[in-house]
């Protein structure tokens, strides 16, 4: 998914992406730390709906969004990607070199540069999982590092 | 004195309540307040400097957004629609006044403030109109920025040129090397003294900041002045030169309030310098100018989102986003000997911020 960020000189900034159901959806920052969100309809230039929100409603709005208070089951690929650092969400398929390997045998840290943080399974809800913590098919792991290092680590681990 | 800024102060304080119940800008109550406050305050030095600094802090203000870095990023499209923009707008503005019978110098100054958009109106309707997010609104800012930086060079060039008098080729030239030599050594010392700066305004105590910013401004202006240029635009230099990003809640904090101010002062200044008198005669002329004033920036509108393939609607839109002015125009009208441009152009402001919202809702 692309976002893209565009600077409103003397308002604030604009961020915006589109749906996979084709909408757009726009989140404008103000200066006074107002925050606008706007949905477009497919091809449409002017928006179907707004919010908007104090600095507060949003930060806890983010918060809902992002699974704080409730973390749904479709968590196999999830994002959050901050200023120099990516956190991803990914989902171990049965054809991946990590599945039925401890951490520390895929040598994941030096192979990628990216770190394990935490592993949950069906049964299991390892946080800072050892290097000789195994991995099933099946798991979920959640992996932090720079951008790059988290793609080598998808790409070398065959994870979408 | 007192008595009579209190008064001041009062009649502000009723109008830009009323400004913001109607949901206008300020600018136009304003001049308003000051025709009205004619009968009972005269126009004194002392207001006379407070709006000098309202000018100062306002441009101070506008160079504030501006770095070298932002400068780089400007992106090629926005420098052509800021360029369509003044090769349409500038040359009408200056043609009107030579219709209406102004000499060349003075349809100089028309024109700068005929072309020059309000970024502080503008924006505000952006916001108001829940236009943020529309696909236009990303060039009409990008418009702005152009216009800002060109009527800064502008106005600098012409303060220089009223200051001499006169249109002769040599003289033209040389304010026209001053300016470009007062911009260009601001944008290196922009570069070279910024890590230095930083470190000085980052002191913990805000009224170290406040003095080593008002000082700045109040040294560059003077230095402006005495190259015979305008102190506005040295104030406008050192906001260039600031590093903005760092400092933007501490400038919000302690500077605004001085602007807010002094700038208030200073629209209400020329609401006490508006001859009445002469208004029978503006009439025809205003009536000129704001025809050029609309269609102009409607024709940019059209041709810049025509450009960049925006529908038909969304072009209308970007032209009628443009249309209002403000402060730069008044400023550059106060530069004029005649009093009738400045007639003109408050005159012309007054009615393009009451006609932009009715035409923001027709586009829609």
């Amino acid at each position: 998914m692309e976002v893209r960020e565009v600077e409103l000189p003397g308002i604030g900034m604009k961020f915006s992406f589109e749906t996979a159901e084709g909408e757009t959806i726009c989140v404008i920052i103000h200066k006074t730390g107002r925050r606008e969100i706007y949905r477009f309809l497919p091809a449409q230039e002017t928006p179907e709906s707004v919010i908007e929100l104090s600095d507060t409603e949003a930060r806890e709005l983010g918060a809902i969004l992002i699974g704080t208070h409730f973390q749904p089951d479709v968590q196999d690929t999830a994002r959050l990607v901050m200023k120099e650092l990516t956190i991803e969400w990914l989902k171990v398929p049965a054809h991946s070199p990590l599945a039925g390997k401890t951490i520390q045998e895929n040598r994941v840290r030096k192979l990628t540069g990216a770190t394990i943080i935490a592993l949950f399974g069906p049964t299991k809800k390892i946080l800072n999982p050892g290097p000789d913590t195994p991995i099933d098919a099946g798991d979920t792991v959640v992996v932090v590092g720079e951008q790059s290092q988290i793609d080598q680590f998808k790409q070398r681990f065959a994870l979408r | 004195m007192l008595f009579q800024l209190g008064l001041i102060l009062l009649v502000l304080y009723l109008g830009a309540l009323l400004a913001h119940r109607v949901k206008q800008s300020s600018v136009p109550v304003f001049i308003l307040a000051g025709l009205g406050l004619q009968a009972f305050v005269e126009h004194s030095p002392l207001i006379d400097f407070m709006a000098q600094l309202g000018v100062m802090l306002l441009l101070f203000m506008i160079g504030l957004e501006f770095s070298p870095e932002r400068l780089r990023h400007g992106g090629r499209r926005l420098v052509l629609a800021g360029a369509l923009d003044v090769l349409i707008n500038l040359p009408v503005g200056i043609l009107v006044g030579l219709a209406i019978g102004l000499n060349l110098l003075e349809a100089l100054i028309l024109g700068g403030a005929v072309y020059i958009s309000s970024s502080a109106i503008v924006a505000r309707n952006i916001i108001e109109f829940r236009r943020a997010a529309n696909p236009e609104t990303e060039y009409v800012l990008g418009v702005l920025v152009f216009e800002d930086i060109f009527i800064a060079l502008y106005l600098s060039v012409l303060t220089g040129l009223v200051h001499v008098g006169g249109l002769q080729a040599g003289e033209v030239l040389l304010v026209f090397l001053k300016t470009v030599g007062f911009f260009g050594v601001a944008v290196l010392a922009a570069i070279g003294l910024r890590a230095w700066l930083s470190r000085l305004l980052a002191h913990e105590s805000i009224e170290v900041f406040l003095l080593l910013v008002l000082a700045l401004i109040l040294l560059l202006a003077a230095m402006a002045e005495w190259l015979g240029l305008s102190g506005a635009v040295g104030a406008f230099l050192t906001g260039f030169i600031l590093p903005e990003r760092e400092f933007r809640e501490r400038v919000e904090r302690v500077i605004v309030p001085f602007r807010d101010l002094f700038a208030a002062i200073f629209f209400v200044s020329f609401g006490l310098l508006m001859d009445l008198s002469h208004v029978s005669h503006m009439l025809l002329a205003s009536f000129l100018v704001i025809l050029v004033a609309v269609w102009g920036k409607l024709g940019t509108g059209w041709m810049i989102g025509r450009l960049v393939r925006l529908s038909k609607n969304a072009s209308w839109r970007l032209g009628v986003a443009l249309i209002p002015r403000g402060e730069f125009s008044i400023i550059l009208a106060g530069l004029a000997p005649t009093p009738s441009i400045l007639g003109v152009t408050v005159i012309t402001v007054l009615v393009l911020a009451l006609l932009t919202p009715l035409l923001m809702k027709r586009f829609h």
